[in-house]
């Protein structure tokens, strides 16, 4: 119970300063019960759906919150007031009759807990700054692991409301699903806001990203109002960008929160199918410096197989063709044998496999004295070619995510930094490609996460448009498989799921059933009047359906009831004026991607060296030595992009052997076109 | 300690007593059920508005000049029997209601008053025991008028509301009396009712009684007819009914509602005022400010066509903060 005392600290006058606004009614037909009560208030009493108060009774304090309200008058029947001013609306009657106001609050806390009996009747007072922390249960983490997801309001008065990190980022609980229309940028303002909060309170988390759509979370480093004096400044103004309220920065006093973008963020992208640009909206040159290309190779996606073909494809034999391509054929130590007599094929990329199977189909054609071979150890000649078929199509299906060559661009694996924010985007990406991009990427997280090797201690994904990838119907898919795994087992790993959707009904329940955290927006009153929904109150389904930006209601595992709060606007630039603001770049042809990526290498690289490098140059090879030079981050670029296109070519050099397809790695089993 | 209380301690440590008898599941009366009608009378009175009681249309009023309002209630259970006799539990309560610029009631500061008392002839009964166990007791001895059947248990029950009846009315007066003292705050006092006797020559002004029964007639023949054919929106000259023994008031009929298809008496009702020059003048406005009043209505009310709304509002008032009668039922049980 809070004392005397701790209020007396709290209002600095000895006396609670409680706004007394009701009294508790309990009648026969409404009785009050342990969990919820009802009181009734003057009609300028500023109480709502969503207000926060106390009873002071005797012995107990009970704190609520306010789910349902209703107001009549002593007028019987509507009959009565129709006949009274002779069916004349206008009509103003010389007596008012009197209108009372009844709200039910549910129980959220009460002091003593025991012994657990109906809330007696007493003042109710409006919760105030001391009160709401009580109410929520604050009080209990938020200096040691609270993270602010926005401010009770209530009239003037704005108290912060903490989650608890250990219920939001494990290992009590753990989990974020967000749930709202699209349209309203809330979804995405609450998890860039969530985010900000985290970051300000935890040193060890770092965030990946999918942006699954359009350019919306292409921008987070960017502040959504230019520093004064800044060059940008003039640029925000000139497109009407608008700038953060003075409420906005407040709330972030409040809360405690930096009241800036991202400082950290990284953006990952893959090729477009010329294997030059990337595709993504965030490719205008002067915002192009941290984003990088996202391209996996052979051996990244093999165990991905069942993700990357379809079911129906891969039958058991096939499938057993898969697993002995995957454990004996690629990466195999001192190459594989093929039994054809000639050198062991050393097979690490797609072309390597290509290779591969052009062999064993030699060696089967012309096997068994020219009859030709129907086995190869084991394996049916029609099985080998449709794996065949599948695997080696899979470069044309993933064209620009995978390359079949062995230069690679992925997450820093192993070298997350905290506070930092990956933003993988795979918005221009088919559904397949955007499977397999969230599967593999979830999956590596898990995967350095179980071995505490990611470099961050935990590591939030944040998934939007969860209904598509996690549906409660339709078909299991490796990626729901990910999902549901992530949303079961992650608390324990530090991989915490923050998901957005519109329909969290459509949402696997065992995904929605694992998240200690909901947050709502505004809803549709459609979802609203599903199933899922029954628990809130029509009221709260009102209010939920007509929630205005900022407006969240939040649910989380230390609050008995679900709790409205309003968060600020994040000092984020929306991904729609971040597009006006740095319009996308068109494609630009190899010698001006080479260029511009050069410059940024190295400042003094000219055009005319790129030119002169370029002249005469294969396309292909020019394309793989540029990714060459980017994957070794060259402070020399030009002169190492040259030896890469003279070494594709065959140029031979005084005491090298340039290594063809199939050939046996170096030994030190890193870059085999190291000098 | 309230009389509820006392009562309550008293029926415990009597529960072996031979000459109580606790009475309980006996139904709580309101003023409504319990008030036998009163015999139809006919009074004298005389016009002084013209020659002849005449129709008159009543100017149509923006609203009304009254602003407080004046009613009571009262409440009764046989509760005991205390050596054969009945013993009455009655509660009075009167308050008077303001009507305030946003055009709601609320209370008049203290203008609240009530009673609550065990009511019996002391003469058939022995009070001693009862008020020194700190129960109120009112002798309804002197309303026993009906030589050889005061000893009647029912004659007793009956002389002994309307003994609760005369409380209420003492209550009713006793706050007119403040009310005028006050100076009124300036407003018009409507009492619900015929006018008490203020028993202060010339101090009641700016008040009005509206009488919403009609026991007592004071014309016959064609006057008769006339008041009870009256159309709605008029009223009658004003006349001055005989009171034995009280201080004269004008009286008016006004029709509040359309009785067309209803009894005679349908929305019919008599308004009384001070007998006073301004009065004379005024019968016509404040007439137009009671048929302001019928708006809004007082359903679901039996007697919505002649209650107006802020009577009403007192009279709901008091019931609310009056005990109830599953209070009194938990107190006698033992």
């Amino acid at each position: 119970m809070i004392s005397e005392r701790e209020i007396a600290a709290h209002s600095g006058t000895g006396r609670p300063q409680l706004t007394q606004v009701g009294r508790v009614v309990a009648t026969e037909p409404r009785p009050n019960t342990a969990y919820e009560f009802h009181f009734w208030t003057g009609p300028a009493a500023p109480v709502g759906i969503g207000t926060l108060v106390v009873v002071l009774a005797e012995n107990v304090e009970v704190y609520g919150v306010v789910v349902e309200g209703w107001s009549y008058t002593d007028v019987a029947s509507a009959m009565h007031d129709y006949i009274g001013l002779d069916g004349d609306p206008a009509t103003e009657p010389v007596t008012r009759r009197p209108e009372i106001r009844c709200y039910t609050a549910a129980v959220l806390r009460r002091e003593p807990e025991e012994p657990v009996q109906p809330v007696p009747g007493g003042p109710v007072y409006l919760a105030d700054d001391l009160h709401v922390r009580r109410a929520l249960r604050m009080d209990a983490y938020a200096d040691r692991t609270g993270v602010a997801v926005g401010a009770y309001q209530n009239g003037e008065l704005l108290a912060p409301v903490y989650l608890d990190a250990d219920f939001l980022l494990g290992p009590e609980a753990a989990h974020v699903t967000l749930t709202g229309v699209s349209g309203l940028a809330t979804k995405t303002s609450t998890i860039e806001f969530l985010l900000q909060s985290i970051f300000a309170a935890r040193d060890d988390v770092a965030c990946v990203c999918f942006n699954v759509k359009g350019h919306d979370m292409l921008f987070l480093d960017f502040p959504a109002e230019a520093e004064p004096g800044s060059p940008l400044e003039e640029r925000y103004r000139e497109l009407g960008i608008p700038p953060l309220t003075d409420a906005d920065r407040a709330l972030y006093r409040l809360l405690g929160v930096p009241c800036r973008a991202f400082e950290h963020v990284e953006y990952y992208a893959p090729f477009r199918e010329d294997g030059i640009n990337l595709n993504t909206l965030r490719t205008n040159p002067e915002v192009t410096g941290n984003v990088h290309p996202l391209a996996w190779g052979l051996q990244d996606i093999m165990e991905f197989t069942e993700v990357v073909l379809s079911r129906d494809d891969v039958d058991a034999k096939a499938d057993a063709l898969i697993q002995y391509i995957n454990q004996k054929v690629i990466g195999a130590k001192n190459g594989y044998n093929i039994g054809d007599g000639r050198a062991p094929i050393y097979v690490r990329t797609f072309a390597d496999l290509e290779e591969w199977f052009r062999r064993v189909f030699d060696h089967m054609e012309s096997g068994d004295n020219g009859r030709g071979m129907e086995q190869y150890r084991s394996h049916h000649y029609q099985t080998l070619r449709k794996v065949h078929n599948r695997l080696t199509n899979l470069i044309t299906r993933y064209r620009g995510l995978l390359t079949p060559r062995e230069e690679r661009f992925d997450l820093p694996w192993g070298s997350f930094r905290p506070r930092t924010v990956y933003v993988v985007d795979i918005a221009s990406m088919d559904p397949q490609g955007q499977d397999l991009v969230v599967t593999r990427v979830v999956s590596k997280l898990r995967e350095y996460l179980e071995r505490k090797a990611l470099g961050v201690d935990r590591c939030v994904v944040v998934v939007d448009e969860l209904n598509k990838y996690a549906p409660s119907d339709g078909p299991e898919t490796n990626l729901r498989k990910t999902l549901l795994d992530i949303s079961e087992r992650g608390r324990y790993l530090g991989l915490v799921l923050f998901s957005a959707q519109q329909f969290r009904s459509q949402v696997h329940k065992r995904v929605v059933g694992n998240c200690g955290t909901s947050i709502y927006g505004r809803m549709d009153m459609d979802e609203l009047a599903t199933p899922g929904y029954q628990v809130l109150t029509r009221a709260e389904r009102e209010k939920l359906a007509t929630l205005s930006k900022g407006q969240l209601m939040v649910r989380h595992p230390h609050f008995s009831q679900a709790i409205f709060v309003k968060f600020p606007r994040p000092n984020i630039l929306r991904g729609s004026d971040g597009v006006r603001l740095f319009p996308p770049a068109d494609p630009v042809p190899l010698e001006e991607a080479i260029f511009q990526e050069f410059s940024r290498m190295d400042s003094t690289v000219q055009r005319n060296q790129v030119r002169e490098a370029l002249a005469d140059a294969d396309h292909d090879a020019a394309v793989e030595a540029f990714n060459r030079v980017k994957v070794l981050k060259s402070a020399q670029p030009v002169s190492d992009f040259q030896r890469f296109i003279r070494k594709k070519a065959r140029v031979e050099e005084p005491g090298q052997t340039p290594r063809s397809f199939g050939a046996p790695p170096p030994v030190d089993g890193q870059d085999p076109f190291a000098d | 300690m309230s009389l509820a209380d006392a009562l309550q301690r008293f029926v415990r440590e009597h529960r072996d007593d031979p000459a109580l008898r606790v009475v309980r599941g006996t139904p709580q009366a309101d003023e409504m059920v319990e008030l036998a009608p009163a015999s139809p009378a006919t009074h004298q009175a005389r016009v002084v508005e013209g020659d002849v009681l005449e129709r008159k249309p009543v100017p149509p009023a923006e609203g009304s000049g009254f602003t407080h309002f004046l009613d009571g209630i009262q409440r009764s259970r046989l509760a005991l029997i205390w050596h054969g006799v009945p013993v009455i539990w009655g509660y009075a309560a009167a308050c008077i209601r303001t009507r305030g610029p946003d055009r709601l009631m609320r209370l008049s500061p203290e203008m609240l008053v009530w009673r609550e008392a065990l009511i019996f002839p002391f003469s058939l009964a022995p009070q001693e025991e009862l008020t020194r166990s700190g129960l109120e007791c009112v002798d309804s001895s002197p309303k026993a008028v009906i030589q050889g059947e005061e000893d009647n248990p029912a004659y007793i029950r009956q002389y002994s509301l309307e003994m609760l009846g005369d409380i209420r009315r003492g209550l009713e007066r006793a706050l007119l009396q403040k009310w005028v003292t006050s100076g009124g705050e300036g407003g018009w006092l409507l009492v619900d009712g015929e006018l008490p006797d203020s028993g202060e020559e010339g101090g009641l002004r700016r008040v009005a009684g509206l009488i919403k029964s009609h026991q007592t007639r004071y014309f016959s023949g064609e006057e008769q007819r006339r008041v009870l054919d009256l159309p709605e929106g008029q009223r009658t000259s004003v006349f001055q009914p005989h009171r034995h023994g009280y201080r004269p008031v004008y009286s008016w009929y006004l029709r509040l509602r359309d009785p067309s298809g209803q009894d005679q008496t349908f929305g019919l009702v008599r308004v009384e005022a001070p007998a006073d020059e301004e009065i004379l003048r005024m019968a016509g406005e404040i007439s137009g400010w009671l048929l302001a009043e019928r708006t809004p209505l007082s359903l679901p009310d039996a007697r919505w066509d002649r209650l107006i709304y802020p009577v009403r509002d007192c009279e709901q008032y008091l019931r609310s903060i009056a005990r109830s009668a599953v209070e009194m039922d938990a107190r006698l049980q033992v």
